[in-house]
């Protein structure tokens, strides 16, 4: 599998008009660990969206090993973490797994939620636990599947410092099991940075790729390390308006950002 | 969104008080109600001990409990047949705007008409059958069953949706698990202002077109001026009426609803 091949050419929304995506040329390896960074209102979601099959109206291809990915389905599974857990509050959180993994799974469920420390309330109902709790079940429910992609919706936003920075432990311990390609959208630098092998940036909205950065950090990190720091730092000190989407003119280039973060 | 829709449906199960007031309430009015039979002493009121006497002996000889199940049959068959059309109409109406403009003219005519118009036209066109009763009552119940449920099929949540499309749940699944548990809340509204409704209508049909049952046998008291039988009949079914909702209703209502707590 040579991975996941993202070419859109435009996206706009029918009913307003507006532009959302242009021009996104976006490349995941296998096993890479991809996350996207952008002004928020930037369409990052909307590519998401677009990877899941969930909006097909756009123009260009989403496609891995030149088989469109929702036509011929080469992936045999994508998961999905959503910015809200959205799980289902009428099922427990046992049930909620088993959903989606098929009845006679019971024991595989077990060892996902026995993974994310939930193992003592499989049979509470969402309602009953807390938002960190939640997110640790859409985690769960995420890799249940056994995505070869796996799509992420900015999962730890609105989440205190500590439980967002449990939860990405949690993510890492997951993902470095299986390596999935995953596609994690964050306005969070940081985050970003304590997470993925490439950081792609996009502008504002219609949204397009400024800066395609790889992140050369030994792993495990976490938001607040050193190097994190320094890498922060530094890329903000070249270029104060990235989170914006704005990159200071042509010095911008894959060999100069690999310096920067080795 | 569809949260907020679900909670603003009003809360119908009581609270520990509020039944003891109730009960208190309940009291008062047959005490009330033997007080004014004792000082009347007329046979145009018989006394609560009287009716109660007369219960009795209609249930031993067993004519009370034929019809009593005749017509609790004619309620369970228009019952089953408006929800069932009533919801897959709803679902349509609120899925689909075609369907909904389509259909809304209609539905407006339906809510408005007047029960005993469409009884009277459905034995008009026919006849005095059994499938006319019940198609009768039906009609009376469908429109209302599909505003509910058109209302709960708009509030859908369209994120849950997505879950299901993105994990590949087939129709059937997605359908149980993730759409219909949206509707319950809907669901059991409709049904509980549903029964309630068809409890009354069947009454009406029985009484115009059918030779048994428990509006049957109203009308014949009535002819023969029997106070008696009809306060017995009354109190047989009112007695099933609340059996039903503390026995059925309740109870699938808090299951259905159990995650809500």
């Amino acid at each position: 599998m040579n991975g996941l091949t993202i070419r859109v050419e435009n996206k706009t929304y029918q009913n307003t008009g507006t532009c959302t995506l242009k021009d996104i040329q976006l490349d995941v390896t296998p096993g890479e660990f991809v996350a996207i960074v952008g002004p928020s209102g930037a369409g990052k979601s909307t590519l998401l969206n677009m990877v899941a099959g969930l909006d097909k109206d756009f123009e260009g291809e989403i496609t891995v090993d030149n088989a469109p990915l929702h036509v011929t389905q080469p992936l045999k599974q994508i998961g999905f973490m959503f910015q809200e857990s959205r799980l289902m509050p009428w099922l427990t959180v046992l049930d909620n797994l088993l959903l989606v993994l098929g009845k006679e799974q019971e024991d595989k469920a077990r060892e996902l939620l026995r993974q994310v420390h939930l193992t003592d309330i499989e049979n509470h109902f969402p309602g009953q636990l807390s938002g960190g709790m939640q997110r640790r079940v859409a985690l769960a429910r995420a890799f249940s599947v056994e995505p070869d992609l796996l799509l992420m919706d900015e999962p730890f936003m609105s989440l205190d410092a500590p439980t967002a920075e449990y939860l990405r432990g949690l993510l890492m311990d997951l993902w470095s099991e299986t390596k999935p390609m995953v596609l994690f959208v964050t306005h969070y630098l940081r985050e970003a940075l304590a997470l993925a092998d490439r950081i792609v940036f996009l502008s504002e909205s219609p949204a397009h790729v400024v800066l395609d950065m790889p992140v050369n950090l030994e792993r495990p990190r976490s938001v607040e390390d050193v190097d994190v720091n320094k890498l922060h730092a530094d890329l903000l000190h070249l270029n104060p308006h990235l989170l914006s989407g704005l990159v200071n003119g042509k010095q911008w280039n894959k060999a100069s950002m690999t310096e920067a973060a080795s | 969104m569809a949260q907020h829709a679900i909670q603003s449906l009003p809360q119908v199960t009581p609270r520990r008080s509020e039944n003891w007031l109730r009960g208190l309430s309940l009291l008062g009015f047959v005490l009330f109600w033997q007080v004014i039979a004792w000082s009347l002493d007329s046979d145009l009121l018989p006394s609560p001990t009287e009716v109660l006497v007369g219960l009795w002996a209609q249930i031993i000889n067993g004519e009370l409990l034929t019809h009593l199940g005749i017509t609790l049959i004619r309620v369970l068959v228009s019952f089953l047949i408006a929800m069932l059309i009533g919801v897959a109409l709803g679902v349509f109406m609120g899925r689909s705007k075609s369907w909904d403009a389509g259909l809304d003219g209609i539905l407006v005519i339906g809510l408005n008409i007047p029960a005993l118009v469409t009884i009277i036209l459905c034995y008009i066109w026919f006849g005095l059958t059994e499938v006319a009763a019940v198609v009768a009552v039906a009609i009376n119940k469908i429109p209302m069953v599909i505003v509910t449920v058109r209302e709960g099929t708009r509030a859908l949540d369209k994120h849950l949706m997505e879950v299901a499309q993105v994990y590949q749940l087939t129709r059937w699944e997605t359908f149980r698990k993730v759409y219909l548990p949206q509707l319950y809340p809907y669901l059991v509204s409709a049904a509980r202002n549903g029964l309630a409704l068809i409890w009354k209508i069947v009454l009406v049909v029985e009484l115009l077109g059918r030779s048994d049952g428990v509006g049957f046998q109203l009308g014949t008291f009535f002819q023969l001026f029997d106070i008696l039988g009809i306060l017995v009949y009354t109190l047989a079914f009112v007695i099933v009426i609340l059996l039903i909702e503390a026995w059925v209703m309740r109870p699938a209502e808090a299951y259905l609803t159990r995650w809500r707590k």
